[in-house]
């Protein structure tokens, strides 16, 4: 077996108690919540003897303990269940939106991650003035609230200046097809992602310029100058691959947090993806749903890690799996 | 010939609280070919003067007044622009390093490090430039060069890094070398076999060699002339033979008896008393007087200047006149 398989077979094994804990916190955590989903069905003044059938139906009328291993029994199977509300499989709801946040938050990612790269870069080795506004506008950005940035973002270039549309994927009706679908896509992307990447980018100028400024004080950057290579040669070639570790890492570790701006992001913008599915099952106490959502999520951040620890060893050589 | 004139430099840093003046007024040539070792002790500002030549020195460090020419052209470093000097940092003068773990890229292979050296000054491809670190490296004597140059740093031991730090700096045949504690982060018995290397290499070469050093026992193997110094100011220069033979400043004196031998039977090694002054306020007159065993009154008052006594030798003590 190849040494990397063998290393992300040990890495998955190193994820299953994670897993666990996953489920057991948020199974708690959503049960605990105020709210019950029945009378989300069948509205606050129905008949009793009908509320406690709609319980049964559910399920609900079991104690917790006894509903948490009919759960845990059945995700071992594979079996997310069934919604509350929308009678679908809850895998099926899920894995049908699971495409347009991977798009979302993967678009954010890569944009944000290169242009934060280059800007840090920047701001680390032009000092002076650039770099002290550069590092305010890095400031700015990872203060600025998701649900506030957005909407005013969708206000702007929306609504006063019509420049992109109000939200969803695609513009209803038309129908596109090929290239003309995949424009309409990326026209209704554009917003979504500014606001879900500012953050992002923002903290990643923050991180590679204190990371490419510290490499610059190491002593193989005095022997990439006594070369006599010019200053770009030694910040790019010699000082950035040095400093991308830790950017490599919070990026990886960013997962997470970008999976919870989409659940604002795509619900500000309308955007079809697990975002609003969750803020609409929250809201309406879908109990099913939103479990399997925080379940497919740790699976996304999961991956995240994972390759962020098979990055380590392509920029590292040091750390290479052996 | 002459290939380095150093007239009257003077570098400082500059630290929050005050000005460290690191070196103080110093003159030094090197010919052409020729070996040079600046000896002195930690803090001595050896190390600043080695690497004003190339202008590599840190950012608080100031250059502020004094020329260093590079000849036969007669170019003033330290007026040259960056983009002059990059031409001639690595392509007429290369570095080497003290600590070849630290001063070499961990995550690029050795082979690369010295292959991008050529490719900037020699205008060649990749392809060719590999193929010359590859040659370099087998010139230097390291076994398997192929292999050895698609490793990476840490796969290396101490001496063949030292070798990889050696081949960039040779790489595209410079005038002169400036090597900076070449052997100081290698074992002992490494140390004889790298210096062995750097020597045969600048015979063959006809390089002219600036080593610097604490350690007098490796400039008597390589080098042709020999500078003292002390608390940033050159205290004596001499040849080799005449300096081992019969210093003449008792600074000098005082580190060729710290130097251990095994052919006396001294069981306790001289040691000198005393450390180097703060460089933000030296002592008036001659800076070693407060350390010096024949100090008298006029060394507190004025300080000596460096005075030509015999053909090539130098010193500057009071005991001199």
């Amino acid at each position: 077996m190849s040494p990397l398989i063998s290393f992300i077979i040990k890495k998955l094994v190193q994820y299953i108690p994670m897993m666990f804990a996953v489920i057991i916190i948020t199974f708690i955590l959503v049960n605990m919540a105020p709210g019950d989903p029945t009378f989300i069905l069948v509205g606050e003044v129905g008949d009793e003897e009908f509320v406690r059938a709609a319980r049964a139906r559910l399920g609900l009328d079991k104690p917790l303990h006894e509903r948490f291993l009919i759960y845990v029994s059945n995700v071992l199977k594979g079996d997310l269940g069934y919604s509350y509300l929308r009678s679908e499989p809850v895998a099926k709801l899920i894995i049908d939106r699971i495409p347009a946040t991977l798009l979302l938050v993967l678009t954010a990612m890569f944009f944000s991650a290169l242009v934060g790269i280059i800007i840090g870069t920047i701001a680390a080795a032009k000092r002076g003035v650039l770099d002290i506004s550069l590092s305010t506008f890095s400031l700015v950005g990872i203060s600025i609230p998701y649900f506030w940035l957005g909407q005013i973002i969708l206000v702007i270039f929306a609504v006063k200046l019509g420049l992109f549309p109000l939200g969803g994927m695609v513009t209803v009706g038309r129908n596109y097809q090929g290239i003309d679908h995949i424009l309409d896509v990326i026209y209704h992307l554009v917003l979504p992602v500014m606001t879900l990447a500012i953050f992002n980018l923002a903290y990643t100028t923050k991180i590679t310029r204190g990371s490419v400024l510290e490499a610059l004080t190491q002593d193989y950057i005095v022997t990439a100058r006594s070369k006599g290579l010019p200053e770009s040669k030694v910040i790019f070639k010699h000082a950035l691959r040095n400093a991308l570790i830790p950017v490599v890492t919070y990026t990886g570790f960013n997962t997470g947090v970008l999976l919870i701006g989409a659940i604002l992001t795509e619900t500000i913008f309308a955007w079809p993806g697990m975002g609003s599915l969750l803020y609409d099952s929250i809201r309406l106490r879908d109990y099913p749903v939103i479990l399997g959502v925080f379940i497919y999520g740790s699976i996304i951040i999961i991956i995240a890690n994972l390759i962020v620890d098979i990055l380590y060893g392509l920029l590292d050589p040091r750390i290479r799996v052996r | 010939m002459k290939l380095l004139e150093i007239s009257n430099l003077v570098v400082y840093y500059s630290t929050l609280q005050s000005l460290v003046k690191a070196v103080d007024n110093i003159s030094l040539e090197v010919n052409r070919g020729e070996a040079v070792a600046i000896v002195g002790e930690s803090g001595s500002g050896k190390t600043t003067l080695a690497l004003s030549i190339p202008r590599l020195l840190p950012d608080n460090a100031r250059i502020l007044s004094g020329s260093i020419q590079l000849h036969p052209e007669k170019i003033d470093l330290t007026k040259l622009s960056e983009k002059e000097l990059r031409k001639i940092r690595g392509g007429r003068i290369g570095m080497i390093f003290q600590d070849p773990m630290t001063y070499l890229n961990p995550v690029m292979k050795v082979g690369d490090q010295i292959a991008e050296s050529i490719v900037h000054h020699q205008n060649c491809s990749l392809k060719e430039a590999r193929k010359k670190s590859i040659e370099l490296l087998e010139k230097l004597k390291v076994p398997d060069a192929d292999n050895v140059a698609s490793r990476y740093p840490h796969q290396l031991s101490g001496g063949m890094k030292q070798r990889v730090m050696i081949s960039i700096a040779i790489s595209c045949n410079p005038e002169l070398l400036i090597a900076d504690e070449p052997t100081t982060a290698l074992d002992v018995t490494v140390q004889a076999e790298v210096l062995e290397l750097l020597k045969n290499l600048i015979r063959e070469l006809k390089t002219a060699l600036i080593l610097v050093t604490h350690d007098l026992g490796i400039v008597a193997e390589t080098c042709d002339r020999v500078a003292i110094m002390y608390a940033g100011k050159i205290v004596e220069l001499a040849d080799i033979y005449s300096l081992y033979k019969d210093p003449k400043h008792p600074y000098t004196i005082g580190l060729l008896n710290a130097v251990p031998t095994i052919k006396e039977s001294q069981s306790r090694i001289h040691i000198m008393t005393g450390s180097i002054p703060d460089l933000t306020n030296p002592p008036p007159g001659c800076r070693f007087h407060p350390r010096c065993p024949y100090m008298f009154e006029k060394c507190m008052r004025e300080e000596p200047p460096l005075i030509n006594f015999n053909k090539n030798r130098y010193v500057a003590c009071w005991l001199m006149e």
